[in-house]
């Protein structure tokens, strides 16, 4: 796998080089691909073309999200690279079987649950404004970007959702501190925790189910079996940790953009018509999921590169997003870019569940602080993940504004 | 068919076994498309306006949307 004729791209998805400047890599990495070779972590086929992501993650019989465990025993070792101990349910499941998880899930985040949220997320929004909005001095991050997907994620699972500021702050801990550092562990088990201790919901539910995500869960059978306590904790997990710090990590990179861009902010705050469009531009440059792994099941050519059975597959869906084949000027942002066929949510089966509400998580969130503070000015100490692995983001995003007054009621609009 | 703008409406399929429900397509033209409570997109309305419908099957992820004939 490493002969002269195989692009070779050398660098540490992991390592703070790239996540400097995740678009300026990408676009460095995607002229060596569609598809390379990566000597780190083991060895692995990094592909960056848009074609090719989507033809590797439309065939799951040759492209597994499988993972064995334990982790290791097999090379099926699931969706992250380097892989993670645990499986991750249910996107490291392969259809057909995928297929009904998927089914069982995909009512309540569909268009129509979207709508029915679509004014508890205004509300939410206001309330987490309302909070900074007379003092002129805001973290755009924690006190709106991160709060308002977490408020709406709990009210989608069905906990209380003023537990969202919580969960909103320990899934942003958890994907900003690095795993080697003295507070990754007590961060980790502090997340842990606070996902736990919705198994009290769960056995609330299995008796009086309600509409939400974990009353699906609680009588969600596979195959004529009800699923395990263990799996309804391992969804509930994955819909935290992917469902919060991914969107407020959009919100985060487009307020940040808005800062550099004036006139695309004037551009916005002029004709708000123009938001839809520059949502799905901003997820195509700032695609939160940067990259997701698969392994070949069997020996197959793609991009001219020949992958062996059994190899890792790095997927890079932020590549994908500026592959000039696909899109001209990649780099540039263009607000009313179209056609825009990004890759930010995947192609395929796993296409991201929650990819409605994030959509209007974004919308509603960008719009209201466009409204309310559309004078804001980033203050100094704005901090970016130092590494991405597989979200890309920021730690923080203070920022000052013109004082307004309260437009929301005094207490949470639970 | 990705620049074209003809003249006329067309009939527009969204194929079911490509489908993945990113919803672009009921997003940007209600009028035309409607999701089902798993997402996946169906149309709504027999002949479409060919220039809505062009741009609706180019910026499907999935390229899902096909454009079956076209009627003057």
């Amino acid at each position: 796998m490493t002969s002269p004729d195989i692009p070779l791209v050398d660098f540490d998805h992991w390592g703070p080089e790239y996540a400097a400047d995740p678009v300026r890599n990408n676009l460095r990495y995607g002229a060596k691909c569609p598809v390379a070779f990566n000597p780190r972590h083991g060895g692995f086929w990094f592909v960056t073309g848009h074609d090719e992501v989507a033809r590797v993650t439309r065939d799951d019989a040759t492209f597994s999200s499988h993972h064995d465990l334990p982790t290791g025993s097999t090379p099926f070792v699931g969706t992250q690279h380097p892989p993670l101990p645990f499986r991750v349910t249910p996107i490291e499941i392969d259809p057909p079987v995928h297929g009904k998880w998927r089914t069982g899930l995909g009512p309540d985040f569909s268009p129509a649950a979207v709508k029915k949220l679509r004014d508890k997320m205004l509300e939410y929004t206001t309330w987490c404004i309302d909070e900074k909005i007379e003092t002129g001095e805001i973290d755009l991050l924690a006190d709106v970007a991160s709060p308002v997907p977490a408020m709406i994620n709990m009210d989608v699972m069905g906990v209380p959702s003023e537990r969202g500021p919580e969960f909103a702050y320990l899934s942003h801990a958890i994907a900003y501190t690095n795993p080697e550092s003295a507070e990754f562990l007590p961060t980790y088990k502090a997340y842990t925790d606070a996902v736990a201790s919705l198994a009290a919901i769960v056995e609330e539910r299995k008796k009086h189910p309600r509409q939400d995500v974990i009353s699906t869960l609680a009588h969600l059978q596979i195959d004529g079996e009800p699923i395990t306590d263990g799996e309804i904790m391992e969804v509930l997990d994955l819909i935290i940790s992917a469902g919060i710090d991914t969107t407020a990590s959009a919100i985060a990179c487009s307020l940040k953009y808005l800062d550099d861009d004036r006139d695309a902010r004037q551009m916005l705050i002029e004709n708000p018509a123009l938001m839809p469009s520059a949502v799905e531009e901003f997820l195509r440059i700032f695609s939160p999921v940067q990259v997701l792994a698969r392994t070949a099941t069997r020996d197959v050519e793609l991009g001219g590169q020949q992958i062996s059975a059994g190899e890792r597959v790095l997927v890079s869906w932020a590549g994908a997003n500026v592959d000039e084949r696909t899109f001209p000027d990649p780099a540039s942002v263009i607000l009313d870019r179209f056609p825009n066929r990004h890759a930010a949510f995947g192609f395929g089966v796993h296409r991201c569940i929650g990819s409605h509400f994030a959509r209007a998580e974004m919308n509603t969130v960008i719009s209201e602080v466009l409204k309310r503070m559309p004078d804001y000015t980033l203050a100094s100490g704005v901090r970016k993940y130092t590494a991405i692995g597989v979200i890309q983001g920021y730690v923080n995003l203070p920022a000052t504004f013109t004082p307004g007054a309260r437009t929301g009621p005094a207490s949470f609009p639970a | 068919v990705t620049h074209a703008s003809p003249a006329g409406s067309v009939r527009l399929a969204v194929n079911g076994d490509l489908c993945r429900g990113h919803g672009r397509c009921y997003s940007l033209f209600p009028d035309l498309f409607d999701a089902d409570d798993q997402s996946m997109s169906h149309v709504i309305s027999d002949t479409a306006p060919a220039t809505e419908a062009v741009q609706a099957a180019s910026n499907c992820p999935e390229r899902a949307i096909t454009i079956r004939e076209v009627t003057p």
